[in-house]
């Protein structure tokens, strides 16, 4: 049994019910899912703390998680953002962008002064969920994007993928439209022979021969020109994708770095950041356990919520206090449920707010109130001042007096947990390329120098134009690129002083 | 002119989209009314400097199809280019000017690049209350486009980046919501913003040059993929016809009458013989037909392409002057979209007969508008405004989307509890309406009902419904779907006032319910697998009646 005044109290009756339905649907596989794993662990002996990443970022008991097994539908994207968060303050990038490119998907998360976005709707298939969650937005673009022409004779590159499977021509599994895979095969930007670290064989020929007879010909383009078209469409997607997410929350991309995983990532990276006149790129150190790695980073968490509709005003002050109590003491019996010491505690208010007559709120962090405090006439001003403020920020106007309601008051109760250390890095490498390859760049063939990702040294950075390989990725650096590892082990490229990218103004 | 390679020309197309994206996220998040905030009754386009539309956001089709010929209008016979300077933003609402009802204004602002106008961008909202005889200036017994609001000629609200401040107050001063038609023209302005520097800055890294040829090949491809699906259909000549229920003021239904004409890679379509212009305001401007004209043989061709002016150079309209399609001033007009949505009902109906496998049976086809005046406990006016929508039309593989909203308006749901939270309603039901969907092979897709009972001391409903007589149709055998209906109940007595009404008195504790028409199913029903006609009585979507009577389902081994 769910029930949505536990699953989801909040306003909308559609997104409350389609979350509750989600929860009950998820509550017996879950559940089934926990006991045989504890059931295996007693087995094995194995007698760890065990916890569950939630969509939010945050982690969750067995107990919790089998209760309220909805709050776990997007964990994984979550750990990634939440690595992308952790790789920001290693790297010291407060304001990053994260892009993880697979081959059918495309996400992109985004971490601004060092702290991830969290949404408080999200989708699953078409259905809402209304639960707090990591914000990442999911593009139909990869490295499985078809390219095509319409009968109009217009070039498109997606949004229909080859997926997995049949996969992209070069994978020789049946697939017939060229995808940007190919494309990144016949330009030698792939190593045919070390796809995977060399676990998958690729046809080179079937890609040039698919790209020059589908898109190529009709086009009036040679195989390799278009081959690059049909990147520079992709990116130039990509990139228009990247943008429109930041522009929602009135961000400017020129302010950000980005910071790429994902098999199909390394090869566009640094053209996205062209694109978006973006500076510095970072590939982080075993891109294949990010995710992981950024869970070990968390912390248990319990998002709470009341909706209850009031002007904002010292009037329902009352109302106010009475919600954030009840919250509060709600969180506090998480926690100590959780057996989270009081010292270990952190809690975090937040109110939806909006001005009269808008019907979609905006998530205003309330800062400085406390558990058990009594809110004062400055802290309501002083949430209503940031409102304002954050309102001017996003949609590019405010109406500083107007008339303010809060929707839902929210309270996230924290437990925070022992972190790790970051692993030490030890540069070995000397920076000397492993081989020599003819890859199509700008316009023509170049013999550009392949590296070895472990060969890399801290002291001597490789200028672009330059291809560096490891098992999990391939990374293209562009011409008025260079790239080194940083002290933590993570590869970042910057854009050389004086390059000035593409842009022209 | 500079060329275009067709790989920037691809990558300038989609910056263009991109850059109308931006526009509409810029409306949807700052909007303040709930027609637009919830219901997404907007759209933004970009235009270049001969008002050819080049590109425009998924938005809503109707208006879409129409800010081109607006603006084309407005650059011919008002404000010619010459005069739109930089900061710049032109405004009308003007049907007879382009525009399609006067709830809809279209604000315009030109992108200029050292010195010249290298586009227009725009954006249309549906707002709130622009006066006239009902709230939400929707008086179904307007006889005169006088009666139903403000009528704004295209005009400047802004001249070089400064607001017209006598031309805004006088906005303002003629609605009945003066805050929100303030704070959405506001969202609408910041929109053309984003969108000019978007547009500048597309400009400056590909060149004027290069822009201008790409957005010359862009309408070209278009049209030529327009012109390729045309050339796909049979030719022949193709005719249909059918209702309104009537224009509020007789009984007297109004044909809607087409031929249409597939000749090589073009269409001609005809609405001769279609019903003169109505005494009510189900009248359409010729480019409110041309609107829906387009949308309908668009849908029909299919294909993936880009929709822009291109696509309308291979379809010709002839629609008589003083018709229903093409009405006279002053005839009023607001309820434009009742012969609007049967305009896309009878061009799909005679497409139909080109490409059965392609075309559906008939959607609900009806803007479900109501509105209900009251007072706010501080005596300040209070308006509630919904659009509803119905049952999509069978598909010849699929059975039609229950309650789904059709492309041609593309609204969203509004929450009844953010509905209860804002005014003095509460609702007593929101549902399906079973057996609404008409009974086919493929069935189609259920209405839906809305119930309230009204908590003000007392308030005015006015309702713009049709498909109250003339039910969506079905095809190739299916059956028509159920009409809609308006029930309202006072102290038990339940009475059926019509489906337009003006300013029908309520008070507290009346209770008000709608229910909305299905779709037209398609293929005989007979021939429904049973086990589909099985879990549709399981789900509730059609009676143990109709289960026996119209599909001949065996219950328990009982023949019907």
């Amino acid at each position: 049994m769910s029930l949505s005044s536990d699953v989801s109290p909040e306003i909308r009756e559609f997104e409350r019910s389609s979350t509750t339905a989600l929860n009950a649907l998820l509550v017996p596989v879950v559940a089934r899912y926990l006991d045989r794993l504890s059931a295996r662990m007693r087995e094995a002996r194995f007698d760890p703390h065990l916890y569950l990443v939630q969509s939010n970022g945050g982690l969750a008991t067995p107990e919790v998680a089998g209760a309220q097994p909805v709050r776990l539908l997007l964990s994984g994207p979550s750990g990634g953002a939440m690595a992308v968060t952790q790789l920001a303050a290693d790297v010291g990038e407060p304001n990053l962008v994260g892009v993880d490119m697979g081959g059918t998907s495309f996400d992109v998360c985004v971490v601004r002064d060092g702290a991830s976005s969290v949404i408080t709707e999200g989708d699953i298939d078409g259905l809402p969920v209304r639960l707090p969650m990591m914000e990442i937005r999911t593009v139909g673009a990869g490295g499985g994007s078809i390219a095509w022409i319409d009968p109009g004779g217009a070039l498109h590159v997606g949004p229909r993928s080859a997926g997995a499977s049949p996969g992209p021509v070069a994978y020789g599994q049946g697939g017939e439209e060229p995808a940007v895979t190919d494309a990144n095969v016949a330009l030698g930007r792939i190593d045919p022979e070390y796809f995977l670290g060399g676990a998958m064989r690729l046809d080179h020929a079937a890609a040039e021969r698919a790209i020059a007879g589908k898109i190529g010909a009709p086009l009036g383009l040679s195989m390799p020109a278009a081959a690059e078209g049909m990147l520079s469409v992709a990116n130039a997607n990509m990139a228009a994708a990247i943008k429109l997410s930041l522009f929602e929350k009135g961000l400017d991309p020129r302010d950000f770095a980005l910071a790429s995983s994902g098999g199909a990532g390394g090869l566009h990276a640094i053209a996205l950041a062209e694109e978006m006149s973006m500076d510095r790129v970072v590939f982080p150190r075993d891109p294949g356990t990010l995710s992981a790695y950024g869970i070990l980073f968390s912390d248990i968490t319990h998002d709470l919520a009341r909706s209850r509709l009031v002007p904002a005003e010292a009037d329902s002050l009352p109302v106010l206090q009475d919600l954030l109590d009840g919250l509060m003491a709600d969180g506090a019996g998480l926690l100590d449920r959780d057996a989270i010491a009081p010292d270990d505690r952190n809690f975090a208010v937040a109110a939806d707010m909006r001005y009269r007559g808008q019907a979609f709120e905006l998530l205003v962090p309330w800062r400085d109130v406390e558990s058990g405090a009594k809110i004062s006439t400055a802290a309501l001003d002083r949430l209503i001042g940031d409102f304002h403020d954050q309102h001017l920020r996003q949609f590019a106007y405010n109406e500083p007096g107007g008339p303010v309601e809060i929707v839902t008051l929210r309270v996230t109760a924290i437990g925070r947990l022992p972190k790790p250390r970051l692993r030490a890095f030890e540069s070995r490498g000397t920076s000397s390329p492993k081989a020599h390859r003819r890859i199509y760049l700008d316009g023509d063939w170049r013999e550009t120098p392949v590296y070895d990702r472990h060969a890399l040294s801290l002291d001597a950075s490789v200028a672009g134009p330059a291809v560096v390989e490891e098992e999990y990725t391939t990374i293209l650096v562009a011409d008025g690129w260079s790239i080194a590892p940083g002290t933590t082990g993570d590869l970042i490229a910057r854009r050389q002083s004086g390059a000035g990218g593409r842009e022209a103004e | 002119m500079t060329d275009v390679d067709p790989i920037q020309l691809e990558i300038i197309r989609n910056a263009l989209v991109a850059a109308s994206e931006q526009m509409s996220v810029t409306i949807w998040r700052t909007s303040r009314s709930t027609v637009i905030r919830e219901m997404l009754d907007f759209s933004t386009a970009i235009f270049d400097s001969e008002g050819r539309n080049i590109a425009q956001a998924t938005r809503i089709p109707v208006h879409l199809n129409s800010m081109a010929t607006c603006l084309e209008d407005i650059l011919q016979g008002h404000v010619p280019l010459s005069e739109w300077n930089e900061g710049d933003v032109v405004i009308t609402n003007d049907p007879y000017c382009g525009g399609q009802h006067l709830p809809d204004i279209l604000a315009f602002r030109p992108v200029h690049v050292d010195g010249a106008a290298i586009a227009i961008v725009g954006a249309l909202c549906h707002h709130i209350d622009v006066g006239g005889g009902a709230p939400g200036s929707y008086d179904p017994m307007a006889t005169e486009i006088y009666q139903e609001g403000l009528r704004i000629q295209p005009l400047k609200l802004y001249e070089g980046g400064r607001r017209n401040e006598a031309v805004h107050g006088l906005i303002l001063n003629n609605s009945r919501e003066r805050e929100k038609l303030a704070g959405d023209l506001a969202s609408q302005m910041a929109a053309l913003e984003i969108g000019a520097a978007e547009l500048t800055q597309i400009a400056r890294r590909y060149g004027t040059g290069p822009l201008r040829a790409a957005t010359e090949r862009i309408m070209d491809q278009s049209e030529q993929a327009m012109r390729a699906a045309l050339r796909a259909m049979p030719d022949g000549v193709y005719e249909f016809e059918d209702f309104v229920d009537d224009d509020g003021f007789s009984d007297q239904s109004l044909p809607v009458r087409v031929a249409v004409t597939i000749e090589g890679d073009r269409a001609v379509v005809d609405f001769t013989g279609s019903s003169p212009q109505a005494r009510g305001s189900v009248n359409c401007t010729l480019n409110m037909s041309k609107s829906a004209v387009y949308f309908a043989v668009m849908s029909a061709a299919g294909g993936d392409f880009a929709a822009n002016s291109g696509c309308y150079r291979p379809i010709e309209l002839i629609a008589p002057e003083g018709s229903v399609v093409n009405c006279r001033h002053p005839a009023p007009v607001v309820n434009r979209m009742l012969t609007g949505h049967r305009i896309v009902n009878a061009v799909m109906g005679a497409l139909a007969q080109a490409v059965p496998d392609r075309i559906p049976a008939a959607y609900y086809g009806v803007s479900y508008v109501y509105s209900v005046g009251m007072r706010k406990p501080t005596g300040a006016p209070d308006v509630y405004l919904e659009i509803e929508v119905g049952g999509w039309g069978a598909h010849p593989e699929e059975d039609g989307a229950n309650a789904f909203s059709a492309g041609f308006h593309n609204l969203a749901n509004s929450p009844l509890e953010m509905v209860e939270s804002s005014h003095a309603v509460t609702f007593s039901g929101y549902g399906l309406v079973p057996d609404s969907g008409g009974a086919g092979r493929t069935r189609g897709g259920l209405g839906l009902y809305r119930e309230f009972r009204l908590e003000a001391a007392d308030g005015v409903l006015a309702t713009s419904f049709e498909r109250f007589r003339h039910p969506p149709y079905g095809l190739d055998g299916g059956q028509p779907a159920h009409v809609g209906r308006l029930l309202i109940r006072r102290n038990g007595q339940v009475r059926e006032p019509g489906s337009k009404l003006s300013g029908l008195e309520l008070r507290r504790g009346d209770v008000v319910r709608l229910e909305t028409s299905g779709g037209g199913g398609f293929g005989d029903p007979k021939s429904r697998p049973r086990a589909a006609v099985a879990r549709d009585l399981a789900d509730g979507y059609i009676s143990e009646q109709v289960a026996r009577g119209v599909y001949g389902l065996e219950i328990d081994g009982e023949p019907a």
